[in-house]
């Protein structure tokens, strides 16, 4: 069974996807939930055992990396590789954003 | 169950794909004044509280530990839980309980496909017993059973065990068909952007309650024909487990007992006795059996020193006088005769063994083998003709004219190595099988014609 949502991350969900933005910057897990929240203006929310769940399953994909161990509070931080998946999935993201402005503008010029 | 501290045992059972059921129970239980304090499997303990409105969140936390410990990862999670507004209850194992008052607190699960592949994942996990290897079992005794449909057709507690296995596989069947549809059905409704809305439960619970009472019912029917059949050693020790385990539990913890879980208890005791009384059964009959279907042994000294011989105990309708091989006159010599009888609704089965032989002289002996097979039942004379006219291992087969043993039908068995032959003659509802070394004569087919009521 495929426990991965999206296999091999191809296609990342939004909570994925702003998890792993927020990850830009060295950060602690728990703090993880309030800076998606920040980065969407409170539009995404990630619960607490989703982050969980994903944090590990980034780690083991090698998206993410442990930085500082302190305890069990652990801070986390985008790998190189986590920024190509990041930035193929902003890239696919803008190409349907630019596909949706060229349907919509046309139907603008229509009207 | 209320404790002498004042707490609350309740019995709640649940599938890890019903965790809103477990949701709705603790709510309830907090609306009513009963805080939960902890749980173990299905045993939930409250303490008492000013009854309060709050939400629950039943989660299962696929990186905790198998045995209950509580690993860092564990701690780890309930601090990001706690972190989200989230109070920590209680666990056990994968299952952990989480509670606030705020309704406008994240979910802790907000991703349900997630969420729904660790369900599945830990579904199979804890059901890999009840779901494949009991089906696998189950169809195994069954087969085993069949293999020995004389046995099996005309002993009532074999039946009994049988129905127990087509129930338990009946069960299992539920809960695999129960699973795999909210599985397909939930997987649809993410896909379509829907939440993810767990198993209420009520239909398989009721289903499977139905189903063991049936099971319970049939296995204490057989239980007690056991017992009327005059079996005193199923009665004993059914009485002595009764006494055990009754007494412990009625006087000496009563005051604690609810009315329900006194229900519960005896439903419980009543299994559990008459799985250890149908267990003692089946060592019983045998032992019974070894000794009323054996003669006495009497030792005594004779001229060459220390002898023995098997007094005759059975009475059979053709002994080997009867049969026309009188045994020799001799001080020292073995005999065994042995009448069983076994008998359901079903079917009846006689079978009668005499044998004799010299201890001092190893050439001389002499034997008859003989059984009698009857029933009412079609399927059932179906099934054991099939049985009987496959041939044994070293044995060959064949239908021959019925004539001479005035039979519908009859085969005979031929074993290598002049090792004897079988006749099995079938007439209408009765199948009479004979072993013996020599061929019969006609006044010996005769004599068991006459004595066993064949024609």
């Amino acid at each position: 069974m495929n426990d991965l949502p999206r296999e091999k991350f191809q296609t990342l969900t939004e909570q994925m996807y702003y998890i792993l933005l927020a990850l830009d910057e060295e950060c602690c897990g728990v703090d993880i939930m309030e800076k998606v929240n920040v980065l969407s203006k409170k539009r995404v929310s990630v619960g607490p055992g989703t982050l969980y769940t994903l944090l590990a399953k980034f780690v083991k994909a090698e998206m993410i990396e442990e930085t500082l161990i302190e305890g069990r509070k652990k801070s986390y931080i985008l790998t190189k590789h986590g920024r190509d998946v990041l930035k193929e999935e902003y890239a696919r993201l803008k190409t349907q954003v630019e596909d949706g402005r060229i349907l919509f503008e046309g139907e603008n010029k229509n009207d | 169950m209320i404790k002498k501290d004042g707490r609350l045992v309740k019995w709640f059972f649940f599938q890890m794909y019903e965790c809103s059921r477990v949701e709705k129970f603790i709510t309830d239980m907090a609306k009513k004044g009963w805080m939960l304090e902890s749980f173990k499997g299905s045993k939930f303990t409250f303490r008492p509280c000013e009854p309060v409105e709050l939400r629950f969140s039943v989660e299962l936390f696929d990186l905790a530990s198998e045995t209950g410990v509580t690993n860092d990862a564990t701690k780890t999670y309930i601090e990001f839980c706690e972190r989200a507004g989230w109070n920590y209850v209680a666990g056990d194992r994968k299952i952990h309980i989480f509670s606030t008052n705020n309704y406008n607190v994240v979910p802790i699960e907000t991703d349900d496909e997630i969420t729904l592949s660790i369900i599945n994942k830990n579904i199979l996990k804890t059901n890999l017993y009840v779901w494949f290897m009991l089906p696998f079992l189950a169809v195994l005794t069954m087969k085993n059973n069949f293999d020995d449909f004389q046995y099996f057709i005309t002993d009532y507690f074999s039946i009994a065990l049988c129905i127990t296995w087509v129930l338990l596989l009946i069960n299992s069947l539920i809960g695999i068909i129960n699973y795999l549809i909210w599985y397909i059905s939930t997987k649809r409704r993410i896909k379509c952007g829907n939440a993810i809305k767990y198993y209420d439960g009520k239909n398989r619970t009721i289903l499977m309650a139905i189903n063991m009472t049936v099971c319970l019912a049939i296995l204490a029917f057989f239980n007690i024909v056991e017992i009327l059949e005059g079996n005193l050693i199923l009665l004993t020790s059914e009485i002595v487990l009764a006494v055990f385990i009754i007494i412990p539990a009625y006087f000496m913890k009563r005051k604690e007992f609810s009315i329900k879980m006194k229900v519960v208890t005896t439903f419980l005791i009543t299994l559990v006795i008459i799985f250890l009384g149908g267990f003692v059964t089946f060592m019983s009959v045998r032992f019974v059996d070894y000794f009323k279907n054996n003669a006495r042994i009497i030792v005594y000294l004779d001229d060459e020193g220390l002898a023995c011989r098997l007094v005759e105990k059975n009475k059979i309708p053709v002994s080997l006088e009867d049969y026309g091989v009188p045994p020799k006159n001799s001080v020292a010599f073995i005999r065994e005769t042995s009448a069983d009888v076994s008998a359901t609704v079903f079917a009846q089965s006689y079978t009668y063994y005499d044998y004799y032989s010299m201890k001092n002289d190893d050439n001389y002996f002499k034997r008859i083998d003989y059984e009698l097979f009857e029933s009412d039942f079609q399927w059932v004379m179906d099934q054991y003709v099939k049985q009987c006219s496959h041939p044994e291992y070293h044995a060959e087969i064949s239908e021959v004219d019925p004539t001479e043993f005035g039979a519908d039908r009859l085969f005979v068995e031929k074993y290598e190595e002049d090792a004897g032959m079988k006749y099995i003659a079938i007439y209408g509802n009765k199948v009479f099988t004979l072993s013996v070394d020599e061929v019969p004569t006609r006044d010996q087919i005769n004599l068991f014609i006459q004595k066993l009521n064949l024609s």
